[in-house]
Formats: structure tokens, sequence, C-alpha cells
């Protein structure tokens, strides 16, 4: 199963919070939706799952329109952690609504899950700790065996342990049954350890997508030290991430020999390679943001 | 696995708690009318009531040449000892033994003008069962209606709307279904409870006590009373799709369902406007007209179209209603200013009811005029949410 989405857009209080978005996914794919705060993520997947109506645009599983084939929903499953109705109900309570909304929905396995992870099956989810209800929603989405698992700050609120658990747990199922996770997150090193895929969310649409594979042979994070500061021609090819007096961090996203070469013929004081992490192209692509230049 | 299971779980257990409750009621009901008229049934034809009845005809004759102020003067005096008022008095004579005993074993009583509950129980207190056919249905509806509300409110707050547009179910269904199962199933209890209340004491009660006949006209009533609930549900089923603060809309159709008895007054005020005669503006013909109208089935029928139309108006709104202002006053953004304006005439409308019709209390228009601006600040601020107004708000608490 492959979704798309395709010219997607919503405008909310006459102000247009997402448009032009456009991306697939492809089964067993981790996808990471990157943003600013209220760049309009949770936005994206409450348009994606129906919950806000889409102004322009369209979700479609395999060529198929979701609004026109509303049983592809029971593929996608989304859940609000701030606005979660199902705080108000135990795990079996839960369990018993979720597996009328996906036939798929395996109840033993699920209530299996919550009492292996020590999560109290008798209890409210509300009286459960932030931690806890995060770890809790990670379970239901994937006991709904739905094709496309949307989650959003899944490891907001996680102590160390528990997100491990969580990544764990999310790798273990997409490699099992080859779902395909879309997953929010302002922690970019968790991301980084578990995404293939990385969407950059700016100014309402997709400001770029990158394989993160692909990526990692193509873009280089470099230490930089002139004599007298970073030439300007070099700056037309990558983005200062950080600079420290002389000391300039650039990520160059396509880094070919032959500007390798005109680096060279600059003559730094200093060149070092760096680990590239998805935090720097993060940085790169906001870089333009004034608040967002590192001055150290 | 479809919708009404899912609704069914989230609403089973305030569901069926009202429906119980409406079910008990009505069979509580259904047997003490039944034991009631049981008991007044052994005592009519016992020797007790034979000989009172006897001793009362003896007093009535004795009586028979004294005015009503001298047997009332004897009444407060404890010197007439009559057990039962066993005359007639619109044919100033007792009624035979016979008569007086059909009239108060007829199992449904009736109040007349004169003589109150006709009948009798052993120790008697008056056995009063008319009112059952048409008024059962008001305080079992009254419960239903804020049962009705708090679920509808609560959907609403606590985001299950959302859940439910996320899911693979049509949005007209789930309107329809949330319709089925909380207006229909408490309905559907009110009317099993008449069922049982009807078949039971149709089955224990002979058939020439039977006296169904003459309630005839209060089926028209019940039906008239089905048709405002009706009405009434699917206003509140609108309310919650157009609404979306916490208790938003059953604050603002509560309201409204209260202010709505004063409209007619409206209208006669317009047309006795200025006139001297204040009291002709509140014991008009054209008043009771009205009243009388808005009982009868015709009108029943009107409610029940318009529940009907309401209740599709609702389905096909929260067809396209995107739930990003799920917690705002107003759900749908290009309804404020319309909401606004109606709710703006419409408290005017309502307030031009107290309006007094001379010129003699200005005091009373500018209290009437404050409170109109009042109403209306509140709900534009409810409305629209200014931020200016919220900042200074804020700043003062």
């Amino acid at each position: 199963m492959r979704l798309d989405v395709n010219e997607l857009k919503k405008v909310i209080n006459n102000q247009t919070v997402i448009e032009n978005i456009n991306f697939s996914i492809e089964p067993g794919q981790i996808v990471g939706i990157v943003g600013r705060n209220g760049v309009g993520k949770t936005t994206l997947f409450k348009t994606m799952t129906g919950i806000y109506i889409a102004d322009e645009g369209q979700i479609t599983i395999d060529n198929q329109s979701v609004d026109n084939h509303l049983n592809l929903k029971q593929d996608i499953f989304f859940v609000d952690p701030l606005n979660n109705f199902n705080i108000n109900y135990t795990p079996i309570e839960i369990a018993k609504m979720y597996a009328i909304v996906y036939p798929k929905f395996n109840t033993k396995q699920f209530l299996v899950e919550v009492a292996k992870h020590n999560l109290p099956i008798k209890q409210r989810v509300k009286n459960y700790s932030k931690g806890m209800q995060g770890l809790f929603n990670v379970l239901l989405a994937l006991a709904t065996r739905a094709q496309f698992v949307i989650l959003d700050e899944p490891f907001d609120g996680l102590d160390v342990l528990i997100r491990e658990n969580v990544k764990r747990i999310l790798i273990n199922a997409v490699q099992l049954n080859q779902i395909s996770l879309i997953i929010s997150s302002h922690n970019l090193t968790e991301l980084d350890t578990l995404i293939d895929k990385a969407i950059i969310l700016k100014d309402t649409t997709v400001s770029c997508q990158y394989s993160l594979e692909n990526l990692r042979e193509t873009a280089r994070k470099v230490q930089l030290v002139f004599k007298d500061g970073l030439p300007s021609q070099l700056q037309a090819f990558g983005t200062v991430v950080e600079e420290r007096g002389r000391v300039s961090v650039m990520v160059f996203e396509n880094y070919t020999p032959q500007l390798d070469a005109k680096i060279a013929s600059l003559g730094p004081l200093l060149y070092e390679e760096l680990p590239l992490s998805l935090e720097d192209l993060f940085r790169s692509q906001l870089v333009d943001e004034a608040d967002y230049i590192l001055q150290k | 696995m479809n919708i009404y299971n899912l609704l069914w779980r989230r609403y089973y257990k305030v569901l069926l708690t009202v429906m119980v409750i409406i079910l008990g009621v009505f069979i509580y009901q259904t047997s003490t009318q039944l034991g009631e008229w049981q008991s007044t049934n052994t005592f009519m034809h016992s020797q007790t009531f034979k000989v009172d009845y006897a001793s009362d005809v003896e007093i009535i004759k004795a009586n028979a040449h004294k005015t009503q102020a001298q047997i009332q003067a004897d009444q407060k005096h404890g010197l007439n000892q009559s057990q039962y008022i066993i005359s007639d008095k619109e044919r100033k004579q007792p009624l035979t033994e016979a008569q007086f005993v059909k009239r108060g074993t007829q199992f449904f009583t009736k109040e007349t003008k004169y003589m109150g509950p006709e009948s009798y129980l052993e120790d008697g207190s008056h056995r009063d069962n008319g009112w059952f056919v048409a008024g059962m249905i008001i305080p079992m509806s009254i419960m239903f209606i804020f049962v009705l509300m708090f679920l509808l409110a609560e959907d609403n707050a606590q985001n299950f709307n959302l859940f439910l547009a996320s899911t693979r179910f049509k949005r007209t269904k789930i309107m329809l279904a949330k319709m089925v199962l909380l207006v229909g199933g408490p309905l559907l209890a009110i009317a099993v409870g008449y069922g049982i209340y009807f078949a039971t004491t149709y089955l224990v009660v002979p058939a020439q006590y039977y006296n169904i006949a003459s309630k005839l006209s209060d089926f028209s009533s019940l039906f008239n009373a089905f048709g405002w609930i009706l009405c009434v549900s699917m206003l509140f089923c609108l309310a919650s799709v157009l609404i979306g603060k916490r208790f938003g809309s059953a604050f603002l159709t509560g309201l409204f369902l209260l202010s709505v008895q004063l409209l007619p007054q409206v209208f006669v005020n317009i047309k006795y406007f200025g006139h001297a005669d204040a009291s002709l503006r509140y014991a008009n013909t054209m008043l009771r007209q009205f009243n009388k109208f808005i009982q009868t089935p015709q009108m029943g029928m009107a409610l029940i179209v318009l529940a009907l139309i309401m209740g599709l108006v609702a389905i096909k709104l929260f067809d396209y209603l995107s739930m990003e202002r799920n917690d705002q006053f107003v759900m749908f953004r290009q309804l404020r200013w319309p909401l606004w304006i109606v709710i703006l005439l419409y408290t005017a409308i309502v307030l031009a009811t107290i309006m007094p019709s001379d010129s003699s209390t200005r005091e009373l228009y500018l209290m009437l005029a404050g409170i109109w601006v009042f109403i209306n600040a509140i709900l534009y601020y409810l409305i629209f949410e200014p931020q200016s107004w919220r900042h200074t708000i804020k700043s003062i608490s």
C-alpha cells in the first residue's frame, strides 16, 4: 500500500496553515515530519485523517481517494495526544471501541501488551502519567494494525528507558508487519536514528524532503576556519549552521569533488568533517530565520 | 461492526440508566395505579361502604330543605357528617349507589369542575390517575432532554466528535446514528412504558371499568407532546453541530426554549401598543387562541415536520463540519455574524414582551435596554472572542 498526499491545503481563520503539501509514503517506511512550532504539523495530520476538511487536495491510498473510499481510513491511525477523548476510558473499554473502528484490531494482544508494559489495565488513561499515556498511544496505534500510523510527538514526556522501549516497539512493528510510520517530533536526535525520510515543513508548505540514506552519501557537515573569516563565495554552496569567532560550521547538501577542490583552493586553516545529524538539516533549512542562527 | 455499535459503547451507561429509569417509573406507576384501583374496587363493593353510603343518603335527605349556606355552615361546625360526595351538583340530587360505585370504580378517573377526583380509597384519600395518559410524558421528557444535552455537550468537550470524524464511518451516518440512539432510545423507552401501562391495565381491569374512551382527547395531547419533544431534541442536536463550547449549545438552546413562550405576547404587545388599558395585553383572546393552538394534534404534526427538517440540516451540517473550531463557541466561522445578528434581534423581540405600553416608566425602558446590551455584549465576546477584550479581562482578573 502506498499513501499519497496531493496538493493538500488547509485554511483556518482565513490564514493558510498548510498548502501545496505533496509527499508519498511507501510500505515499511518511517517518515519524519519536521518543522518549527506552529508550522502546521498537527494540522497536516488532522487534515490527512479527515478531522479537518481539506480546502484543496486529497489523500489517496493506492491511487484511491480516501474521501471517496472511507473504508481506507481503517488503514490510517492518528490520535491527537493533546485532545484525546479516550483518556476518560480504561484500556479495556478503549480496546472495545477501537475494535469497532479498526476491524483488524487485536484486542487480546493489545491488552497483553498494555499489561506487559506495566500500564494499569483497570485505570482510566487520564490517571496515567504523561509518559505512560505516550506509551499507551503507541501500543494502541500498533494494535489497530493500520498500514499508516501517524504519531504526533510520540517521545514527548517519555523517560529515556521508555523512549528506547517505544523506539524498539516501533521498529519491530515496521520490520514484522511492513507498516509505515509518520512521526512528528521535536526530538530530532530520536528521529535521526529512526526515520528513513525527513519531510521538512516551512512557511506552510514542504520545504524539502530527504531520504536520509541518500543524504548521508551526498551531504557533509564541515567545520572550517579561514584566516579572514568565511569567504562569501562559499556560502552559496551550503548553509552556515554555527559560528564561533572565525570557526564556521557549514552543511553542504550536495558535496561534490568540485566543491571539495574549491574549498581546498580557498586555503582553510582548518577543515574538519563532523557527523551529520537531522538536527543539522533542520538548522540548515531554517537558518534564514534570524532566531535560528546559532551564535556561540 | 458499525457506527451504532461504537456509539452504543460510548453512551450505553447513561442511555441504559435513563431507559431503565423511564421504564421503572412507568412500571411503578402502573403497579401503583392498579393496586389503588383494586383497593377502591374491593372497598366500594364492601358492606362498610354500603352502610356509609346509606348514612350519607340520610344526611342529604335531612339537609334537603336547607340552603347551600346553611349546609356549608353545618359542614364548618362539623354537623354534616357525610362520608362521601355522593350528590351530583349539576343534577342537584344524590347519585344512586350503583351510579356512585360505577363512577368511583372507573379506572381512568378524571377531575370535574365541582367534585375533584371522583374515586375513593378505603382510607378516604382520593385516587387520581387521570393525569397519567398525557401527563407522564412531561417529566420523563425533561429528564431525557437534560441527558441529551449532557451527552452532546460532552461529545464536543471530550473531542469525541474529532475521533468520529477520523473513522471510516460516513459523517451523515454518524450524525444519524447519534440521533437514533440519543433521541430514539429514550423515546422508545417512553413508548414501551406506555405500552406496558396500557397493556397491563387492559388485561387486569375488567372491561366495564376500563373507560379508555374518556381519555381519547388525551391521546391527541400525547401526540402533541411527542411533537414538542422531538422538535426540542432535534434543536439540541442541531445546536450541538453549530456551537462548540462545553455546554455552550445547551446553554443557548435552553435560554431560547425558555424565551419561546414569550413570543406570542410580542404580537399582542404590538397590536395593543399605546393602548390605555394594559390588561388587554395579557387577557387577550389572541393569546388564548394561540395557547390552544399549540396543544392541537395539527401543531404536533407541524412540530414533527420541523423536527425532521432540523434533523436533516444537522446531518448535512455535520457532513461539512471541519473540526478546527471544535472548542470555540461557533463552529462554523462564517455563521458568527448571522448568529449574532439573529440573537441581537431575537433578544430585542423577547425583551419587548415586558415593555410597558405607556411612557410612565422610563426607568424600566432603560433597564431593559441595559439588559439587552449586556446580553449581546456577552454573546459578542463568546462568538467573536476579540483578543483585545480577552487581554483586558485577563488583566483585570
